[in-house]
C-alpha cells in the first residue's frame, strides 16, 4: 500500500535513528561559494529562502546538542556565519538580554488590551472578599458616582492602559447594576476586575471569551489603519512590487481594494477581501443596470467613485464591480501577503520601558509576512533561566531599526516599511497620560493588602481558611520583589495570623 | 458556548481530514523525538480539525500544511520541557504536559504557566488561546 502524503513528508524523521542525517543538495552551492552567499540568497523565492533558514538551523542545533569536530564543526560554523548574514539582511540582530519577569497579571493585562478580550474566570481565582461582596450585592442600592474606580490599587493597575481607561464609565454602570459594595473595590485583584468586565462586556452567559473592545479597535486593526494613514503610498508602492506565483506583476487593482480594507476596517484578512474595478467596464455596467442602477450618465472607462465602491463593499454588492482578468475570470489574490502582528521588543521587557503599556505602542508592532513570522523571526527564540533570582535571560531575533512597520521578505531595504507611527499628536497624548497614570504593580498589591484589613473590619466579615490562605500566598509574592514595603507587609502579617489564631480557638470551641 | 461555537462563524482555515495513518506517523515520530502521544482528547479533536489557523493563532494538527504540522512545529519551536507543543498565538504556546496529564497556557517568552486545564478540559484550553486572553 503507498504511503500518504503526510507520512511520505515525515519519512526522514521515521527513519532517522537508522538514517545519519546529511547535509541538505540545496545547501552545497552556498557552502561551496560562501563570498556570494547573501547575493544568491536575495535571488530566491520566500520558500526557498525559509528552507535554507530551517537547514542552517538544523545544522547550528544539531551541533550544539552534541559538540563534533571535523567537517560537521566546520559546517555549523560557517551556518552561524550564514545565519548572521541573514539576520542582517532582514535587518535583524540575535539579542541576549536579562530581564524580570512582569507579573502574571501584568502580561494578562497586555494580552487583554492587545486583543480586545477578556475571559471567563473560573471561580477558584476570584478572590475571597469578591465573592462575600457579590454574595451580598443589591442592585442599583448604591450610586454610580459611589464607585470610585481611581480608589481601587488594583483597578490602578488597568487604569495604565488607553483601552482599559476607555471603558471605565461601562465599568462603573454595571458596578452599580450589579449593585457590589463600593467599598469592594479597595480590596479586589486584578482577577476580581477581570471577572467585572468580563461580565460587563459577555454576551451570553455561556460566552467563555467577552469582547471589550469592538474587532476594529484591536492592536493589529488599529496599526493597519495607522499604516494606511501615515504611509498609505509607501506601503501601494511595496505590494506594488510584488509578483504573482507565476511571476506576474501584481494587480494595481488587488493592491487598491487590500489598501482600501485596511483603511476602512484595519483588516487585512485575505478571505474577507472583494478585489473590485476602479473604473467601470462594460460587465460592471451591465450588471449595476441589471441590479437596477442608473448608468445612463456612466461610460466604460470612467473611474468609479471611491464612495460608490464603499457603499457596494458595505451592501454585500461588491459583487456586482469584481475586477475580472481579460477572460472575463475574477482576479485571484495571489501574491497579495498575508501578515500576522509581531511585538518586535517582547512583552518580558516591558519593566525597562517607561510603562508597561509601552509593550503595545504602534513602533513596537510589525506586520510580518506569516511565513518570516513563524519560521524566521521566532525560530531562534530560547528561554534561559538562570535560578534562583528573578533575572532570566532571553535570547531572540530583534528588528533593529524601530521605525520599521511592515516585513514582507527577507531584504529590510526592499521588502519593508518605515514609519514612525509615535510621531502623532495623538500618540504624545497617549503617552503623557500614560506616564501620568504608571503604578507599580507589586505597590498596588501590597496597598490593596492593607486596605484588607480595614475593610474586614468595617463589614465585621468572617473570614474562611482560604481567605488566611490567599493572604499569605500574596504576602510570599510580594516578599522577593525590590518593592517590598516591610513595615506595612508586617502588619498585613499580624492580622492574617490574628485570623488564623481566632479560626483555631473556634474549632477547639 | 464550546470552541466549536466560538470559531463557526469565523473564516478560519483548516488542514485536510485527518487520515488515521497520519495520526499514527505523528504519534510515533513524537515519541521518536522523546516527547509523548498527543493525549486522547486532542486527537479526538483532530478528526473534527486537523490543524487551523486564524488571525495569527495556530493549532496543530498531522496536516502537511507547514504552518499547522505538529511535528514541524514540536521540532522547530522552542518549549517547556516534557512538553507536546499544540498551538500558539502571538502571546502564548499551547502545550500539553504529558508529565503532569495537563494542558497549559505558557507565556511564548519567558515559559509561565499562564493557565492550566485539566484534560477534560481541552475545550477552555483551545477557547483560550484562540482568544488569546
Amino acid at each position: 500500500m503507498s504511503r500518504g502524503k503526510y507520512a511520505r513528508k515525515h519519512q526522514r524523521q521515521l527513519e532517522e535513528s537508522v538514517i545519519k542525517s546529511k547535509r541538505s543538495p540545496l545547501l552545497d552551492e552556498f557552502f561551496d561559494d560562501s563570498y556570494n552567499f547573501i547575493s544568491k540568497f536575495k535571488q530566491l523565492n520566500t520558500d526557498t529562502q525559509l528552507e535554507i533558514v530551517r537547514l542552517l538551523h538544523n545544522i547550528v542545533k544539531k551541533e550544539e546538542n552534541s559538540p563534533s569536530h571535523g567537517e560537521e564543526k566546520h559546517y555549523a560554523e560557517d551556518a552561524r556565519y550564514f545565519l548572521n548574514n541573514i539576520y542582517k539582511l532582514a535587518g535583524c540582530s540575535y539579542d541576549h538580554s536579562n530581564f524580570y519577569p512582569l507579573a502574571t497579571d501584568e502580561k494578562r493585562l497586555i494580552r487583554m488590551e492587545c486583543y480586545g478580550t477578556i475571559n471567563r474566570r473560573k471561580e477558584c481565582e476570584l478572590s475571597f472578599l469578591y465573592k462575600y461582596f457579590r454574595k451580598k450585592s443589591e442592585p442599583e442600592k448604591h450610586q454610580q458616582s459611589s464607585y470610585k474606580l481611581l480608589a481601587s490599587p488594583s483597578w490602578k493597575v488597568f487604569h495604565q492602559f488607553e483601552s482599559f481607561r476607555s471603558i471605565e464609565p461601562s465599568i462603573r454602570k454595571y458596578l452599580h447594576k450589579s449593585g457590589i459594595h463600593p467599598d469592594a473595590l479597595q480590596v479586589m485583584t486584578v482577577s476580581d476586575f477581570c471577572d467585572v468586565i468580563y461580565h460587563a462586556y459577555k454576551k451570553d452567559d455561556n460566552d467563555i471569551v467577552a469582547n471589550f473592545l469592538p474587532k476594529t479597535e484591536c492592536i493589529k486593526s488599529k496599526q493597519n489603519r495607522a499604516i494606511i494613514k501615515y504611509a498609505g503610498k509607501e506601503f501601494e508602492a511595496l505590494l506594488m512590487k510584488r509578483h504573482t506565483s507565476d511571476g506576474k506583476q501584481i494587480d494595481e487593482r488587488a493592491v487598491k481594494s487590500y489598501c482600501d480594507m485596511m483603511r476602512r476596517f484595519g483588516c487585512d484578512d485575505l478571505n474577507l477581501l472583494v478585489i473590485t474595478e476602479r473604473n467601470y467596464t462594460e460587465r460592471t455596467l451591465n450588471d449595476l443596470s441589471n441590479a437596477g442602477f442608473d448608468v445612463s450618465k456612466l461610460q466604460i472607462g470612467m473611474p468609479i467613485e471611491q464612495s460608490f465602491i464603499d457603499y457596494l463593499v458595505d451592501n454585500n454588492k461588491a459583487d456586482l464591480i469584481l475586477a475580472r482578468d481579460e477572460n472575463g475570470i475574477p482576479l485571484s489574490k495571489d501574491g497579495l501577503p498575508q501578515t500576522q502582528y509581531h511585538h518586535n521588543h517582547s512583552v518580558m521587557l516591558a519593566r525597562k520601558e517607561d510603562t508597561i503599556a509601552a509593550c503595545d505602542y504602534p513602533n513596537n508592532g510589525v506586520n510580518v509576512d506569516v511565513r518570516i513570522h513563524q519560521e524566521f523571526l521566532h525560530r531562534f527564540d530560547k528561554v534561559m533561566h538562570t535560578g534562583g533570582g528573578v533575572e532570566q535571560i532571553s535570547a531572540r531575533l530583534n528588528i533593529q531599526n524601530k521605525n520599521m512597520r511592515v516585513l514582507l521578505g527577507f531584504d529590510a531595504e526592499k521588502d519593508a516599511l518605515y514609519c514612525d507611527l509615535e510621531n502623532t499628536p495623538e500618540f504624545r497624548r497617549r503617552k503623557v497620560k500614560d506616564l501620568k497614570c504608571k503604578v507599580n504593580y507589586f505597590d498596588m498589591m501590597q496597598k490593596r493588602m492593607q486596605n484588607e484589613g480595614k475593610i474586614i473590619e468595617k463589614h465585621q466579615i468572617d473570614c474562611s481558611r482560604s481567605y488566611i490562605q490567599e493572604g499569605y500566598r500574596n504576602l510570599k509574592e510580594v516578599k522577593n520583589t525590590d518593592e517590598y514595603n516591610k513595615e506595612a507587609m508586617r502588619q498585613v502579617e499580624k492580622l492574617l495570623r490574628a485570623q488564623y489564631y481566632s479560626k483555631r480557638k473556634g474549632k477547639g470551641k | 458556548m464550546t470552541f466549536t461555537d466560538l470559531i463557526k462563524d469565523k473564516n478560519i482555515v483548516k488542514g485536510e481530514d485527518l487520515e488515521s495513518e497520519a495520526l499514527i506517523v505523528a504519534q510515533k515520530v513524537l515519541c521518536n523525538m522523546g516527547l509523548d502521544f498527543i493525549p486522547k482528547s486532542y486527537a479526538d479533536f483532530l478528526h473534527h480539525y486537523n490543524g487551523m489557523k486564524y488571525e495569527g493563532v495556530y493549532l496543530f494538527g498531522a496536516t502537511v500544511d507547514d504552518d499547522m504540522d505538529i511535528i514541524d512545529k514540536n521540532e522547530q519551536m522552542d518549549k517547556p520541557e516534557n512538553s507536546i507543543l499544540l498551538g500558539y498565538n502571538e502571546f502564548d504556546l499551547l502545550c500539553y504536559d504529558f508529565k503532569s496529564k495537563q494542558y497549559k497556557i505558557v507565556d511564548r517568552s519567558d515559559f509561565e504557566v499562564m493557565n492550566t486545564y485539566e484534560v477534560n478540559e481541552m475545550d477552555d484550553a483551545l477557547s483560550a488561546i484562540f482568544s488569546a486572553q
